[in-house]
């Protein structure tokens, strides 16, 4: 199918497939899938530009569908999010302008490319590797990480300022539900400057980096750095979606008709997190992110070399190796279901023996 | 395939930037509603249907 706006042709097949495989990840790991949606849109040969900008449009649809559902746990630490926010917005608008003075200058593929593998390679290698560590020795650890103790007693900036009509504002707030007594408000609202920036020179939210970082930068419980990390993903989404339509990078039918199936996907995953255990969850995840990296890496090897074999591999690599995931993910669901039934079933015979048992006992 | 004419609506209104924008973000931030709403509509369906026939949980005595 002929796409005018990104002038592209790309079957509608592999876009929902794509959508689908993203809608499973995003369910299941809390994140919006912007490094999938992008990376796969790169692979299915739409260009760089409107990869991004319509990676970013989709990412925003998910984060809706997905706080929508999460906005009933409570599980966002507001203040947290607003803070990560106020650094974000400058970060998306600075990202926005390099990735277009990079296409100006014709070299906006390759870098993006690159940055890509490096970023999605190390964090991938790293969760994975974390994973397996944990699956070897099992750590009981009751303390704060090295990273978690760093980030929360740094001392940035004042502890607290005059504003002329409010009065006194503190900058070392503690953040009860992330856990958090007291942090500088200087580190959240770099971390949003740093993300939001990676976010709008790559089209992903950003969720793949900050959630990661809540949890093993800044020693947040997983629940609420997703929540938090939602939030945030709906704001870089809208604001990137934004920017790249100003300039016409972002193509909505190629956004509609992944998003529609992804949605299918979201709730597969999202009823599948029910089932699994966090350890799976975080291995699987890295899988991923390693997958892709290494995915990105072959496509863009192909375009310098411009050999379609090899461009073909990173398509099977990146789609197959992500579907293999959502296929396990729908696997554990319907193990862990069918458990739940057959063991349901167990527990009423159970109690029909007994109540029987005693009705005979009740006869004599 | 896209009709012509709707292809033409697309090009006027790809013309104007900002209107463009705020089209392309309010029809996706619709879109993400009306399949929540679909999909809660669905998941509740299915609970009550499970619930009724009794599915994947232990079956009540009467």
């Amino acid at each position: 199918m002929y796409f005018p706006i990104a002038e592209v042709t790309v079957s509608p097949f592999l876009l929902a497939l794509l959508g689908i495989v993203v809608g499973t990840m995003t369910g299941f790991f809390g994140v919006g899938g912007g490094f999938l949606i992008t990376g796969g849109l790169l692979v299915l040969g739409v260009p760089t530009i409107y990869a991004v900008g319509t990676g970013l449009l989709m990412v925003m649809g998910t984060a809706i569908t997905s706080t929508l559902r999460h906005r009933r746990l409570g599980n966002v630490d507001l203040r947290l999010a607003l803070l990560i926010v106020c650094g974000t917005i400058p970060g998306v608008f600075l990202g926005e302008r390099v990735n277009s003075t990079l296409e100006e200058a014709g070299i906006s593929g390759p870098v993006v490319g690159a940055v890509y593998f490096v970023l999605l390679l190390t964090l991938g290698s790293l969760m994975v590797g974390n994973w397996l560590r944990r699956l070897r020795y099992r750590p009981v650890r009751r303390d704060l990480g090295a990273f978690p103790r760093f980030f929360q007693s740094v001392r940035l900036g004042p502890s607290q300022i005059a504003i002329p009509g409010v009065g006194s504002v503190n900058l070392r707030p503690a953040f009860p539900n992330a856990g958090i007594p007291e942090m500088s408000a200087v580190v959240p609202v770099m971390t949003g400057l740093v993300i939001g920036f990676i976010a709008a020179l790559l089209g992903a939210g950003g969720g793949f980096l900050l959630m990661p970082f809540l949890v093993y930068g800044l020693g947040i419980p997983p629940a609420v750095a997703i929540g938090t990390d939602l939030f945030q993903i709906i704001i870089t989404g809208t604001l990137g979606s934004f920017l790249y339509s100003l300039s016409g990078n972002v193509d909505p039918m190629i956004a509609v008709i992944m998003f529609a199936a992804a949605s299918v996907g979201t709730q597969i995953g999202a009823l599948a997190t029910r089932f699994v255990n966090s350890a799976r969850i975080l291995g699987l995840f890295g899988l991923t992110v390693l997958n892709a990296g290494v995915a990105v890496g072959i496509g863009q090897f192909a375009r310098l070399i411009e050999s379609d074999t090899l461009t073909l591999i990173g398509q099977l690599l990146l789609l197959g190796v992500s579907g293999l995931v959502a296929l396990t993910i729908v696997a554990l669901l319907l193990v862990a279901a069918v458990a739940q039934i057959r063991r349901g079933r167990r527990l009423a015979r159970l109690r029909e023996i007994r109540s029987a048992g005693r009705v005979v006992v009740d006869g004599d | 395939m896209i009709p012509a004419e709707w292809l033409e609506i697309l090009n006027v209104l790809r013309s104007y930037s900002v209107l463009w924008s705020v089209v392309v973000i309010a029809a996706m931030a619709v879109t993400a509603v009306v399949l929540y709403v679909f999909w809660d509509l669905v998941g509740r369906g299915i609970s009550l249907v499970a619930r009724t026939l009794n599915v994947g949980q232990p079956r009540r005595r009467h």
